[in-house]
């Protein structure tokens, strides 16, 4: 069957366990049930369709579910993802310590040039909050990615931060074609896997980094 | 006995084996509507995307379980969509294997199950008994 979309990006979630990354979606709370079938078993991963530019764009996007801690996390599942959104909870000051050991594992297993964003999460009440917004902003500011905070309960969810990571890396990708001598036998190519591609762009930023 | 006999047998075993493979239709269909979520109404697969038609009937776990009850509840669903690539989907999220079953969810408010993931085949199943269809506005 013929593709029906521009671009494939694989976006990972990742964060310590109990930070919501799965909790910015709203779901029913009826007191007479249990939380629903699916969120005690879980979500692998989701696909999300959006349009940026009239471009139409496949996200798969990969949700950790804290059943991980960042030392099991290595290489194999960073392959191929092109943006990560790291997740803290900000009623939780554990969660933001680890963004920092979390970032550091992705420097040290992810691709070099994978676009990166912190997201301080609330799905609890913001009375309970232990992480200013100005501290997640800052930790955003020394690590050079950017920042949101989001909320499922105010409805800014976490799809906002999927956009902003999408829209970065399909200007990045655009950048890069320009530069590679006009995109003439790359538009419209769809990047399954992704790690090709990225091989690519490291090489085209670093030459013009200081331009 | 022996002259009413001999028509007899081949008479009854000739329905029930096309009454067999009734229970199986497996047909080449496509989804002839677009459809969305029952609850936030998000696009889950456009029209024209799926490529069989599966007319049996699956066990799917209710969306919401009864409190205090410690086994899933299901009910039985009949007739889904199916297609083999993931990318077809629009909004969909795929559980984690539960007994050996993944189901597919709404992508967005993660309602559902909405389908399955038939582990022989690979192939993405989804109902349009947990699904609405896109009104299109003409």
């Amino acid at each position: 069957m013929a593709k029906t979309y521009d671009y494939l990006f694989k976006l990972l979630l990742i964060g310590d366990s109990g930070v919501g990354k799965t909790c910015v979606l709203f779901r029913f709370s009826d007191d007479s049930f249990n939380n629903s079938f699916i969120s005690t078993i879980g979500i692998d991963f989701k696909i999300r369709t959006i349009e940026l530019d009239g471009k139409k764009i496949k996200l798969q996007i990969w949700d950790t579910a804290g059943q991980e801690r960042f030392r099991t996390i290595t290489t194999a599942y960073y392959r191929g993802a092109m943006g990560i959104i790291l997740v803290y909870d900000i009623t939780n000051e554990r969660s933001f310590e680890n963004i920092k050991n979390w970032i550091r594992n992705i420097e040290e297993h992810a691709a070099s040039d994978v676009e990166r964003m912190i997201i301080g999460n609330k799905c609890d009440i913001e009375e309970r909050r232990e992480v200013s917004r100005e501290r997640g902003e800052q930790l955003a500011i020394e690590y050079g990615t950017k920042f949101l905070e989001t909320s499922a309960k105010a409805n800014l969810n976490i799809d906002e931060a999927f956009f902003t990571l999408a829209r970065d890396i399909k200007s990045k990708m655009e950048q890069n074609e320009m530069r590679a001598g006009g995109s003439v036998s790359n538009t419209g190519r769809v990047n399954v896997g992704g790690s090709g591609t990225q091989k690519k762009s490291f090489f085209s930023n670093w030459s013009c980094t200081l331009l | 006995m022996s002259s009413s006999s001999p028509s007899l047998p081949s008479a009854l075993t000739q329905p029930s084996a096309s009454q067999q493979q009734d229970n199986n239709v497996v047909e080449a269909r496509t989804n002839e509507s677009t459809l969305i979520c029952k609850i936030c109404q998000t696009v889950v697969i456009l029209k024209n995307m799926t490529t069989e038609w599966l007319d049996e009937e699956r066990e799917l776990p209710l969306t919401r379980q009864t409190k205090g009850i410690d086994h899933t509840q299901t009910e039985l669903v009949k007739g889904y969509f199916g297609v083999k690539d993931i990318f077809a989907f629009e909004n969909v999220g795929f559980t984690r294997s539960a007994d050996g079953k993944k189901f597919l969810v709404c992508g967005e408010c993660e309602e559902g199950p909405v389908g399955f993931v038939d582990p022989n085949t690979e192939m993405n199943y989804v109902t349009p008994e947990r699904l609405d269809v896109l009104q299109t506005s003409v």
